[in-house]
C-alpha cells in the first residue's frame, strides 16, 4: 500500500528545511546581540550553493568572493553539482528549503483544484515561460560580475522567506515571495518552473546525467498519472528516457510512487529497456 | 541498475551533510569572513597587526584578540552599555547607527583611530573621536604631543552638543520652522598637555550653533540626536561612503566612474566590485581625505 511507504522524500526535505530555519534564525538572533549558545549559525548566503555559482567570475577574475558570500558556499556548490551530475537536479527535489515550501503550500491549492491544480497554464505557454529562468540567470551573472555585489538577494523569495524578520530582508524580495505563495495555489513549483536561475543551471544537467528516469514501453499502460505526479509538467509518458531540462529528479513519476506497475517508471543507469 | 528514493535519500545525506563534514574537517568549510586584520608589512611595527585594516564587521572581542586592547576600554571608550557579552560582541560598524547625526562620523574609522593610539601602533589619522574615548587615551595611552594635538582638533563633545541641541531645538521650532537648524559640532581646540590629569573636560570652544538655514554637512540632521527610520531610508538612498563602498556603489549612487579617480588621486582597476578604501590606501593615501571627497560627490550627484 502506497500510504504505508515511508516517504524519503519528505524526510529529507523536512531535515534540510529545519536545517536552513534554524541556521538562520539564530544568526538573525545573534545579530541582534542574543546569546544562542551551541546553535549552528550563519547567514543564509553562507549556506547557498547558488551564491557560489555567482561568484566563480569574481573569484577568478580578483581571487576573492562577491560580497556576503564565503567559502562554505564554493564547497555546496561544488557538492550539488556532483550531486546534479550523477543524478540531475536531486538537490532541487529533495534539498531546496523554498521548492519544499512551494510544495508544502500547493498542497493547499491541491486539496481546492483537485486534478485542475498545476494544469491552469498550456503546455506549451507553460514549456516557454520555463525559458524565463534562462533570462534570469543571465541577467544574475552578469549583474554579479559587474557590480560584485549579491544583486539578486534583492529580489530572491528564498533570502527573503528566511530573513523576513530582520534587516537583511529587502521589499522587492518580500513583494515576490508573496507573489510566488500566492501562485503555488494554482501552479505547482511556481519559482522553481519560471524563474529559479539555480533550476536553470542544474536543470542542463539533465542532458549529461547517466542516472536519469527512464520509461519501460513494454510495461507501460498508457495511464497518464506519470504526467499528472509530475511537478514540473513533463510528459513522462511521451519518452523512454527523460531528458527534459525541467526534471527535478522528484522520483514523483515513478514506480515507487505514482507509476501503478511494477518497475515500469524507475530511476536507472545505463539505456533504457525498449 | 535501479536507484529508488531510499537510495537518492542515502545519496543526497552522503554527498551533501557528509561532504560539508569533510569539508569542515579539512578547514575548507567557512561561513564567514576572516576576523584577522591584515599585518604591517614594513617598518618598526612590522609583523604586528594593522589597525587600518580593522573592518565594519568586527567585533570588539575580534580587536581584543588582535590588538590587546580590552573589549571593556573600548566599550568605556564609545560609550557602549549592555552585558560583557554584548560588548564583546559588538560591531564596529554599530558605531555609525549610534552616532548617526553628528556633523562628523563616528563609527568603524573612530575604532580605527583608538585601537591604534591605545596599542602604539601607526595609524592613519582623519578620524573623529567622542570625548570619552579621548578621554580614555589621554589617561592610559602613551600619546605625543602630535597626537594630543590631534585629539584636540578631532573630538566630539557629544553631551554639550546634545543639551545645545535640546535647548536650541524648541528655539529653531518655533521661530523658523521652514528653515533646517544645522549644528556643527566643533572639537575644543586647545592642546592637550603632557600630564593625564591635563584631560579636555572643558572644550576650550563650546559647540558652534548654527540656527540660520545652512545647509547640513551631514545627511542625518541634528546632531547628537538619534537617526530616525525616515532618515535612516534616505541615508540608504543616498548613499554613505565607507569601508565597505565599492566603485559599483558610488557608481549606482550617480558618480561618473571617470570622476572618481581624478577626484581622490587613483587609478580605478576595471574591477567594478573593488573597494575604494582598500584602492585608496594601497596608492598611500588617506581615505579619511577621500572619504569627504567622494562624499561630497555623492551627496551632489543625488542633488543635495
Amino acid at each position: 500500500m502506497a500510504s504505508k511507504r515511508i516517504n524519503y522524500r519528505l524526510i529529507s526535505q523536512i531535515v534540510f528545511f529545519a536545517l536552513i530555519a534554524v541556521i538562520t534564525v539564530s544568526h538573525g538572533l545573534a545579530e541582534r546581540g542574543v546569546d544562542v549558545g551551541n546553535v549552528p549559525s550563519s547567514s543564509i548566503h553562507s549556506v547557498c550553493p547558488f551564491g557560489g555559482v555567482v561568484s566563480i567570475y569574481r573569484f577568478v577574475t580578483a581571487g576573492n568572493y562577491v560580497q556576503k558570500i564565503h567559502q562554505s558556499s564554493f564547497v555546496l556548490m561544488t557538492l550539488v553539482f556532483i550531486s546534479a551530475v550523477a543524478f540531475g537536479p536531486v538537490f532541487c527535489g529533495w534539498v531546496c528549503p523554498f521548492g519544499s515550501f512551494q510544495e508544502w503550500l500547493g498542497s493547499i491549492g491541491k486539496r481546492i483544484f483537485k486534478r485542475r491544480y498545476n494544469r491552469f497554464i498550456p503546455p506549451n505557454l507553460d514549456k516557454l515561460l520555463g525559458f524565463m529562468r534562462y533570462v534570469v540567470l543571465i541577467w544574475v551573472v552578469y549583474v554579479t560580475a559587474v557590480s560584485a555585489k549579491l544583486v539578486f538577494a534583492e529580489y530572491d523569495p528564498y533570502n527573503a522567506l528566511f530573513t523576513f524578520w530582520t534587516s537583511e530582508a529587502q521589499v522587492a524580495g518580500i513583494v515576490i515571495l508573496v507573489l510566488v505563495i500566492a501562485a503555488s495555489m494554482f501552479v505547482e513549483r511556481p519559482w522553481c518552473k519560471y524563474a529559479c536561475p539555480y533550476g536553470a543551471l542544474l536543470g542542463l544537467t539533465n542532458l549529461i546525467r547517466p542516472v536519469s528516469i527512464k520509461r519501460n514501453a513494454d510495461t507501460c499502460i498508457s495511464c497518464g498519472k506519470c504526467d499528472r505526479a509530475c511537478p514540473m509538467n513533463i510528459n513522462v509518458s511521451g519518452t523512454g528516457n527523460v531528458r527534459d531540462i525541467r526534471c527535478i529528479s522528484c522520483l514523483e513519476c515513478t514506480s515507487e510512487s505514482a507509476c501503478p506497475v511494477k518497475d515500469t517508471v524507475n530511476m536507472a543507469l545505463g539505456t533504457p529497456r525498449r | 541498475m535501479r536507484i529508488g528514493k531510499a537510495g537518492v535519500l542515502i545519496s543526497v545525506a552522503i554527498l551533501i551533510l557528509g561532504g560539508i563534514a569533510v569539508s569542515d574537517a579539512l578547514g575548507l568549510w567557512v561561513t564567514e569572513s576572516t576576523k584577522e586584520p591584515a599585518k604591517i608589512t614594513s617598518g618598526d611595527f612590522q609583523g604586528f597587526s594593522d589597525p587600518n585594516d580593522i573592518r565594519g564587521s568586527y567585533t570588539f572581542a575580534d580587536i581584543e584578540k588582535s590588538f590587546g586592547v580590552t573589549v571593556a576600554s573600548i566599550a568605556e571608550a564609545f560609550q557602549i552599555e549592555g552585558t560583557d557579552e554584548a560588548k564583546a560582541s559588538y560591531k564596529c560598524n554599530g558605531l555609525e547607527e549610534k552616532y548617526a547625526g553628528l556633523s562628523q562620523e563616528i563609527g568603524t574609522g573612530s575604532v580605527r583611530l583608538f585601537v591604534g593610539l591605545a596599542a602604539g601602533l601607526p595609524v592613519e589619522k582623519g578620524a573623529y573621536l567622542p570625548e570619552t574615548a579621548t578621554n580614555w587615551l589621554l589617561e592610559n595611552a602613551k600619546l605625543s604631543d602630535e597626537d594630543k594635538q590631534y585629539l584636540a582638533e578631532h573630538t566630539l563633545y557629544l553631551e554639550e552638543i546634545a543639551k545645545a541641541v535640546e535647548n536650541t531645538a524648541a528655539l529653531v521650532e518655533k521661530a523658523e520652522p521652514a528653515k533646517e537648524a544645522d549644528i556643527t559640532t566643533v572639537s575644543g581646540n586647545r592642546a592637550f598637555g603632557n600630564t593625564t590629569e591635563d584631560k579636555p573636560d572643558e572644550p576650550a570652544v563650546q559647540p558652534k550653533l548654527e540656527t540660520e538655514a545652512t545647509p547640513a554637512k551631514d545627511a542625518a540632521g541634528l546632531a547628537g540626536q538619534p537617526v530616525s527610520e525616515e532618515t535612516s531610508h534616505s541615508l540608504k538612498e543616498t548613499g554613505t561612503v565607507k569601508g565597505s563602498t565599492t566603485i559599483w556603489d558610488l557608481m549606482q549612487w550617480g558618480v561618473a566612474r571617470e570622476e572618481i579617480g581624478p577626484a581622490i588621486g587613483i587609478e580605478l582597476p576595471g574591477d567594478n566590485g573593488a573597494k575604494i578604501r582598500d584602492l585608496v590606501i594601497a596608492a598611500g593615501k588617506s581615505f579619511e581625505e577621500a572619504k569627504v571627497i567622494l562624499q561630497a560627490m555623492v551627496d551632489k550627484a543625488s542633488g543635495k
